[in-house]
């Protein structure tokens, strides 16, 4: 299957949901469990089925991502033939009338003609997983299949803006957002690249702004559609309240276990820090800590990222602390999100509720 | 300054005091810090004071330090010029030999400096744990127009007969290098870094190499030749860390100094980082009865229980009920539930079962390997396999 599948990361369509944490970032750049960013899934998983060319269509906000994905061995994508571009918004065509994301395809056609392969695995980045879609693949090029999406059936249907599949035998008849349908679709779909050229020029010729809306969700009946459904653990991200609970779900030994090392580890940038200080006065208890902190105070069910330094008697409670901050002696932190490089001075508190965690942007300092 | 300079980093050790931490790996490949191994304060060195030509002379078992090393990725040196070479003994036309000495190893390399044409060589090992800035050793070398400058660091006296002895004038000129003196005249100690101006050690290299009775060892043949030609030799005078872990017993200390208040620079410095070699893990994860004090944890870590005062390194596990106390963890290892271990080093990947009870005695730490693990656990029961 090596370089028979291009693998593409669009992120232009995505929406900035996360409040604050999207304030200056792209939703894929949305520092994740401690060390990670959430379009680390989206790479892991495709690294894991073999693919090892991969385009990422940045949107706009890329700075974050630009940095975080420059070294493509850090992520698994190994060799001589192995890339990873990341194509920014770069509108080089005079007489280009492409809308939406369609301009990410027209003006980036290159990355598909210049591909030899003849199908392209698409996947945005609020959805992750750490799984292996070799197989859809095969199913997807064995039945000669325009397009497959990758789902997975759920026993309790989570509420939300998750688009579900509407099915018929193996072929897929429609996108519904029925809470009750536990068919959840991840987003990610596998093409034939020859289809998606002509999706490309039938949405341009057609002032159409969406590549999966316009071109395929409203045009299912025109191609040989399939799912696949995966059986691995999976997270949606659509808001502050989803990510906080997905964060928190992970503080279960075994699902942490599972999700991260899996068949394969997740993978993400590389870079270097200390191992963790945990000083006399340290009490850390169900809790994921990074490299580089430095603990003299209490931690509970909570994530804290690179760098970050704790003081004595400081308590953090039910709180995901991002690179960086320093919290201050005497703290008290419950349920809260702290974006990077914030300061919370001595004796400060702070809480918000479990149903709404108070989030403070980058480099607040209270 | 650094431009001119090659540095050649002696990494051949056998480390027969750490028993059975160098059964398989050369001493500065042993593990070191958490996520470090030995040579990475030396290589770190090299990286921040920004010399970019080194050797690094391997000889007794070398694929770990060899794959460590690599291009010298962690430390900038994959360089399109100079960067990080490995040399290890190699066969040529005047036949095949094993590095016999310091000294012995640099010649059988000088094709390696000499392409580079430098003004100066330094030379290191690969064992010690230091930061030090040589661009102001080097400062020192070149203002006192030295042939070779030796850094030495002050050793508590009683200590002083362990060491090479440089006894100097006031200008710092060494007058004798006394090699592990029984009456030591002074305590400032050696510290194995030198630097020597190509164009002068050149000469004494090749000529120590014809003689049969020479050891081919800078402190006991090389300098001594120098001294008694009258060459300009000086002390550079270090302040700082520096340790030298030859035995289990030092090993142990300086692993336990990383967690004093003192020492905290060894691996938190912004302004003089230590490098690993960092591979890709999740970060540790505490668990529900993990009760964690003055202590160092890795990534890819699952902790419970009661963690003291203990070094803990890359994808260690320990189970509920387990106490740990004053202990190194290496990587990989796996500590079973109800385990109690006090002043032990457990070494890569060795799984301590339940309930297992391990406490040195005295002073010396217990190292468990996979060897040694079946002497410390009860005899009997259903291990008779």
């Amino acid at each position: 299957m090596d370089n028979e599948v291009l693998g593409l990361i669009n992120l232009q369509p995505e929406q900035d949901y996360l409040d604050e944490l999207t304030y200056f970032r792209s939703g894929g750049s949305v520092p994740f469990m401690g060390r990670y960013r959430l379009i680390d899934f989206a790479i892991t998983s495709m690294n894991n089925s073999g693919i090892n060319v991969i385009g990422v269509f940045a949107g706009n906000k890329f700075r974050s991502l630009l940095d975080h994905l420059n070294r493509k061995e850090d992520f698994g994508i190994e060799g001589r033939q192995s890339r990873i571009f990341i194509l920014p918004p770069d509108w080089n065509d005079p007489t280009d009338v492409s809308q939406g994301d369609l301009k990410h395809f027209h003006n980036h056609s290159d990355l598909f003609s210049r591909f030899k392969g003849n199908h392209v695995l698409i996947s945005g980045s609020q959805f992750i997983s750490n799984t292996d879609y070799s197989e859809a693949v095969e199913e997807h090029i064995k039945n000669d299949r325009d397009v497959t999406f990758v789902a997975e059936k759920v026993e309790t249907p989570p509420e939300g803006p998750i688009l579900r599949l509407i099915t018929e035998r193996d072929q897929v008849t429609g996108f519904t957002h029925d809470q009750e349908n536990p068919h959840l679709y991840t987003g990610v779909y596998i093409i034939k690249k020859s289809v998606l050229m002509n999706i490309v020029t039938f949405c341009i010729n057609n002032y159409k702004p969406s590549f999966f809306h316009n071109g395929i969700r409203e045009k299912l009946e025109e191609y040989n559609t399939g799912f696949f459904d995966i059986t691995a653990k999976t997270h949606y991200f659509h808001s502050v309240e989803t990510y906080f609970n997905n964060s928190m779900a992970l503080l279960e030994k075994d699902r942490y276990r599972k999700f991260f090392f899996g068949k394969n580890k997740v993978k993400t940038k590389v870079s270097t820090s200390p191992p963790t200080l945990y000083k006399k006065t340290s009490n850390v208890k169900k809790s994921i800590v990074a490299n580089g902190v430095t603990v003299e105070g209490n931690v509970e069910r909570s994530i804290i990222g690179r760098n970050v330094k704790i003081g004595k008697g400081a308590v953090i409670k039910n709180s995901i602390i991002f690179a960086n901050c320093t919290i201050e002696p005497d703290v008290h932190l419950e349920n809260v999100i702290l974006d990077k490089d914030v300061r919370i001075t001595e004796g400060r508190q702070l809480m918000g509720s479990e149903e709404k965690p108070y989030v403070l942007a980058k480099r607040t300092e209270i | 300054m650094t431009s001119n300079t090659v540095a050649m980093l002696l990494a051949g050790g056998k480390g027969t005091r750490l028993g059975e931490l160098t059964k398989d790996i050369a001493k500065p490949a042993v593990p070191f810090g958490g996520k470090y191994r030995i040579i990475d304060f030396t290589m770190s060195n090299l990286a921040n004071s920004g010399i970019s030509t080194v050797g690094v002379l391997v000889q007794y078992s070398p694929l770990m330090l060899n794959k460590h090393i690599g291009i010298g990725k962690p430390w900038g040196l994959d360089r399109q010029y100079g960067g990080v070479s490995v040399l290890s003994p190699h066969s040529n036309r005047e036949g095949s030999a094993w590095f016999s000495g310091t000294a012995d190893a640099i010649v059988k390399n000088l094709h390696f400096i000499d392409q580079y044409e430098p003004d100066n060589l330094i030379v290191l090992s690969g064992d010690h744990i230091y930061q030090m800035d040589y661009t102001k050793m080097l400062e020192f070398h070149q203002a006192n127009d030295a042939d070779a400058t030796i850094s030495a660091i002050e050793v508590p006296w009683e200590d002083a007969s362990r060491f090479g002895i440089l006894n100097t004038n006031e200008d710092m000129s060494i007058y004798e290098f006394d090699e592990k003196p029984e009456e030591p005249k002074n305590n400032m100690a050696s510290m194995g870094v030198y630097i020597f101006k190509w164009e002068t050690i050149r000469p004494y290299l090749l000529e120590d190499e014809k003689n049969e009775d020479s050891e081919h060892d800078f402190g006991k043949d090389i300098i001594p030749m120098m001294l008694s030609d009258e060459k300009r030799l000086f002390a550079y005078n270090f302040e700082g860390y520096w340790k030298d872990v030859g035995t289990i017993k030092s090993y142990w200390e300086a692993n336990m100094d990383l967690l004093k208040d003192d020492f905290q620079t060894l691996l938190m410095s912004k302004e003089w980082p230590t490098y690993p070699n960092e591979e890709n893990r999740p970060p540790e994860y505490i668990g529900e009865t993990s009760e964690i004090t003055n202590s160092l944890i890795s990534p890819g870590s699952f902790i419970e229980g009661k963690i003291d005062n203990s070094i803990l390194f890359i994808g260690v596990e320990t189970g509920e009920g387990t106490s740990i106390k004053d202990s190194i963890i290496l990587p990989d290892a796996v500590i079973g539930e109800g385990v109690r271990l006090e002043r032990v080093i457990v070494t890569s990947g060795v799984e301590v079962p339940d309930g297992a009870e391990i406490l040195a005695e005295d002073e010396e730490p217990i190292v468990i390997s996979h060897d040694t693990l079946n002497d410390y656990l009860p005899k009997g029961g259903n291990h008779n396999g």
